[in-house]
């Protein structure tokens, strides 16, 4: 995903904002010491344009708590990281908000996770002993089965076990 | 929108597969050039309940409508109650027929036959559950109701196997049925292999098209007609328990 994506713009916070509401970027990185977030926010939700594009704050220092808890920013970038963190940090924020229309081409195909999480809900656990087995939270596992359904078009139970059959997600013998 | 002078044949020009509703109302093909009016006249059909339901059926912007709660809940258990025997007795045999194997087999791997065969019955299963309920338990309590309110009598006059029930146990057991076929057209579309017999394959996806539009149909008039009426009347009989 990183590699498709490219560079549109550069601006500075004194010069016209204007033009990051007629940009069509999809991630606006910003520096999260400029002094007025209030007036960027308002040109860059202008409009209809609610979820996008994602703001993102560039910080120096770990986990700025107040950076999230003004509203403004939906994540941030610790810049005093080692360079691999921050590439690892930018693939996951980007990974988690794809733009709508880059989301339907990139979405078909499941994670290795998610493709354990339907192994298990193939072979009839719950949500909960799918928690306890991985490890992970109830909350996690829902989430997980949202977007296997949303990846899939399939709902209901017994539809993901004919999907991990026939993908040799698991054998017909284990399910009865 | 279509009213009583209109021919029926040009109802059917607008969309064939009223033909379907028509069955219901005990209408059979080769009503030549007659009228809707006429028709329901000879077959003594509710005129006004008729278009009400076929409008509906063309035009899901005409729905729901405050007229079709105007009906005796008597028409609208009776329709649904046809429908939901037609389903048993003509729609679903007429898929099995296909996906059982019986007109030829769909795809070279016995097993992606038997998977698709399985989750077909499965389907049938749940889907005849929730029609018995409905015809064993709901509708009949509905018609007690009806009788009560008419009647002005409370809710003690109830049999006593109604006494407990309400109609919103109904809408909250209305379970989804409809995400199971609409799976298994998904897994036939999208994630069983191209099968060794195409035509028969593209005709289990048409019958199943299908019937999933009459089936949203037919739950729409459920939740947005029958469910308010019955809960309009019950809460008016069992005011008048309180009131005693």
């Amino acid at each position: 995903m990183l590699e498709e994506m490219s560079f549109t713009g550069k601006i500075h916070y004194s010069e016209d904002l204007s033009q990051i509401g007629k940009s069509n970027a999809d991630y606006i990185f910003v520096d999260s010491d400029i002094p007025d977030m209030k007036d960027l926010y308002k040109q860059v939700r202008s409009g209809d344009k609610e979820e996008w594009p994602v703001l993102i704050a560039l910080t120096h220092h770990r986990k700025d708590n107040n950076l999230l808890s003004s509203g403004f920013f939906k994540h941030f970038l610790d810049l005093s990281q080692p360079k691999s963190e921050i590439l690892h940090s930018l693939v996951e924020i980007t990974k988690n908000n794809l733009p709508p229309n880059k989301a339907t081409v990139r979405e078909e195909k499941l994670s290795e996770r998610e493709k354990s999480i339907l192994r298990f809900v193939a072979l009839g656990y719950t949500n909960k002993e799918i928690a306890e087995k991985l490890f992970i939270s109830m909350h996690t596992v829902i989430t997980h089965r949202k977007n296997i359904t949303r990846k899939l078009g399939i709902k209901t139970v017994s539809g993901l076990t004919v999907y991990a059959i026939l993908n040799q997600l698991i054998d017909m013998n284990n399910v009865g | 929108m279509i009213n009583e002078n209109n021919k029926m044949v040009d109802l059917v020009h607008k969309n064939h597969v009223l033909i379907s509703v028509f069955s219901r109302f005990g209408i059979s093909l080769g009503f030549g050039d007659k009228t809707i009016r006429e028709i329901c006249e000879e077959k003594k059909i509710d005129l006004q309940f008729f278009l009400e339901i076929v409008n509906s059926f063309l035009d899901h912007d005409y729905f729901p409508r405050e007229q079709l709660k105007s009906f005796p809940i008597r028409l609208i258990v009776d329709y649904l109650t046809k429908t939901h025997h037609e389903y048993l007795t003509k729609t679903i045999p007429e898929i099995e027929s296909v996906i059982s194997g019986r007109e030829g087999i769909c795809y070279k791997d016995k097993e992606h036959n038997f998977l698709m065969n399985t989750f077909f019955q499965e389907y049938k299963d749940e889907l005849i559950t929730h029609i018995k309920r409905e015809d064993e338990q709901v509708f009949p309590y509905a018609l007690e109701v009806e009788q009560c309110y008419l009647q002005k009598k409370s809710a003690e006059s109830l049999p006593d196997k109604f006494r407990d029930y309400t109609i919103s146990r109904y809408l909250q057991e209305h379970d989804d049925v409809e995400e199971k076929l609409f799976d298994l057209k998904n897994i036939i579309i999208k994630y069983l292999p191209p099968p060794k017999n195409p035509r028969l394959c593209y005709r289990v996806i048409v019958l199943l098209f299908n019937l999933e539009k009459d089936m949203n149909d037919h739950s729409r008039i459920e939740e947005k007609v029958f469910v308010p009426k019955v809960a309009m009347m019950e809460k008016v009989i069992r005011r008048k328990n309180s009131r005693q």
